[in-house]
């Protein structure tokens, strides 16, 4: 038997780690565009067109679910696939892991590699899993589905 | 004509024939066929334009004295003289750096060939002309005869030539746009015990203290009027201290292991991680000297390093170090981004940077009795 999970929690739990890994990589991203020299000298905005993309869609998505949901239902019943929560919450940490780890070890290869090109190089690996994430993440609020209770109920 | 010309070219020149109307071409064939003569004993083009060139002056100067004087007179002047290239070829060699001093030639007006002949500051002939591209014309000698001195200039300016080929490299001059400067105390590089302070003794103890601060390979290239000692790129701290062990002398820059220099990590990961080069350029002239207006690129400065000579030459070791020269230190500080390479401001100056090298301490007099 399919273990299940209240869907409200497991879309709470996975806003959670979108918000909290987007928010610290814009703190990081802040605190280095601040710099007077920073390691992206005069092409901050490059930096952020790199982070944005690989965050604000997949977050402003979540979201606008999210807020639709908290208004409109109020007594949300329904659940969703455990394994399909799962998958969706370890790749999201995966996929902020990689974004983290193409920020942060930038001066392991400067300067005889500019950050810039570093960051432009993760596109490499962030691109794939980005489109992993997402449909993980697609499939998770797809699957979202009565329990049987509240079927039986609702017939 | 042919007939004419058959007689010049034999030796048998007939004086009857050229006091008539072939007398004007008899005396352009005479001394075509003179500097032709002259010009034999060379196969460098160079030469054979120089000695055409001494032959034309030659011309000029019989064609005045043709002018000045009745025209039966000059033929027997003019005749026997049909080895007027041998005066030039006659002339002994003269020893490569008094040639332009004794004879009173300033050697920067022969080196960049600008046909000026110029003369000596003073009495004398003991002169010690450098050797060295740009020259210095330290010589001393009286105003040449004017016949003499055209012929000096033909074989001198042979003799520039053949120097330049083996001559020092000359430094960009006036010198690119530097970080900071700073002119060592004369009394830093006067410790002789003769009187007389020659390049060599400076060389020597430029070379001495370098060596003591690490600085075991450098580069010496010719200025205006003395030379200049070029230090090897080397990768050094943002306050100016050299970095330690091979990464010194490395043209890029190590990687920051988080694990062992954490703070150097968030450092690098907040506010980049540039590289910092410096390389520094003595110039030791009596010439005063201004900067250039652009700063040189990363790859001009390290060609210097390669480009220079390895040694002082001997003949440019041999010129005295008067009370008129003064040494220069020219700090070429490099910041290095992957976005850029070039010469900056710095935020020190050329004292501390030298003291920051060891440089200044190793040249301190008492550095050199310890």
């Amino acid at each position: 038997m399919k273990q299940q999970r209240p869907v409200q929690e497991c879309k709470k739990r996975l806003l959670v780690v979108w918000l909290a890994g987007a928010g610290m990589l814009s703190l990081l991203l802040i605190a280095q565009s601040m710099q007077e020299e920073g390691p992206y000298l005069d092409r901050v905005s490059d930096a952020w067109g790199w982070f944005l993309p690989n965050v604000m869609p997949t977050l402003s998505l979540m979201v606008g679910v999210a807020v639709k949901e908290f208004t409109a239902v109020a007594d949300d019943q329904r659940v969703v696939d455990s394994f399909l929560f799962n998958l969706s919450l370890w790749l999201s940490v995966g996929y902020f892991t990689l974004l983290m780890a193409s920020i942060s070890l930038q001066p392991l290869f400067s300067p005889n590699v500019a950050p810039l090109d570093f960051l432009k190089q993760s596109n490499l690996w962030l691109g794939p899993m980005q489109g992993i994430v997402t449909l993980a993440l697609g499939a998770f609020f797809g699957k979202a589905e009565l329990s049987g209770k509240a079927a039986s109920e609702q017939k | 004509m042919r007939l004419v010309g058959h007689h010049i070219f034999q030796g048998h020149f007939n004086q009857q024939v050229c006091m008539n109307r072939y007398y004007p071409f008899c005396l352009l064939l005479t001394f075509l066929c003179c500097a032709g003569c002259g010009s034999v004993t060379s196969q460098h083009p160079d030469q054979q334009n120089r000695e055409t060139q001494s032959a034309s002056v030659r011309a000029a100067e019989l064609e005045h004295q043709r002018s000045s004087t009745p025209p039966p007179a000059p033929a027997p002047v003019i005749i026997p003289a049909p080895a007027p290239a041998p005066v030039v070829a006659a002339l002994p060699p003269p020893p490569p750096p008094p040639v332009a001093a004794s004879a009173g030639i300033d050697e920067k007006s022969m080196s960049f060939g600008e046909g000026i002949i110029g003369v000596g500051k003073g009495g004398g002939g003991t002169g010690s002309g450098q050797g060295i591209g740009y020259g210095s014309g330290n010589g001393r000698g009286g105003v040449l005869p004017k016949k003499v001195t055209v012929n000096i200039t033909a074989t001198s300016s042979k003799k520039a030539s053949d120097e330049k080929a083996k001559s020092m490299p000359n430094f960009p001059w006036p010198p690119p746009k530097a970080s900071a400067r700073e002119v060592i105390p004369d009394a830093f590089l006067r410790r002789t015990d003769h009187g007389i302070v020659l390049f060599h003794d400076v060389d020597s103890i430029l070379r001495s203290a370098l060596d003591n601060s690490g600085y075991s390979e450098s580069s010496y290239f010719a200025v205006p009027g003395g030379f200049a000692i070029a230090t090897r790129i080397e990768q050094i701290n943002k306050n100016g201290i050299p970095k330690s062990g091979e990464e010194r002398w490395a043209l890029k820059s190590s990687p920051i292991n988080p694990f062992t220099n954490f703070s150097a990590y968030v450092n690098a990961l907040f506010k980049g991680n540039p590289g910092y080069y410096r390389v520094i350029v003595f110039i030791i002239t009596s010439d005063g000297f201004s900067q250039g207006k652009t700063e040189p690129g990363k790859a001009e400065v390290e060609r210097w390093f390669n480009e220079g000579f390895n040694i002082l030459p001997t003949e440019t070791g041999q010129s005295e170090y008067t009370d008129h020269y003064r040494c220069t230190a020219l700090i070429y500080e490099i910041k290095i981004t992957p976005q850029s390479s070039t010469v900056i401001p710095g935020s020190l100056t050329g004292k501390t940077h030298l003291v920051r090298s060891g440089i200044w301490s190793n040249l301190q007099p008492n550095a050199a009795q310890q």
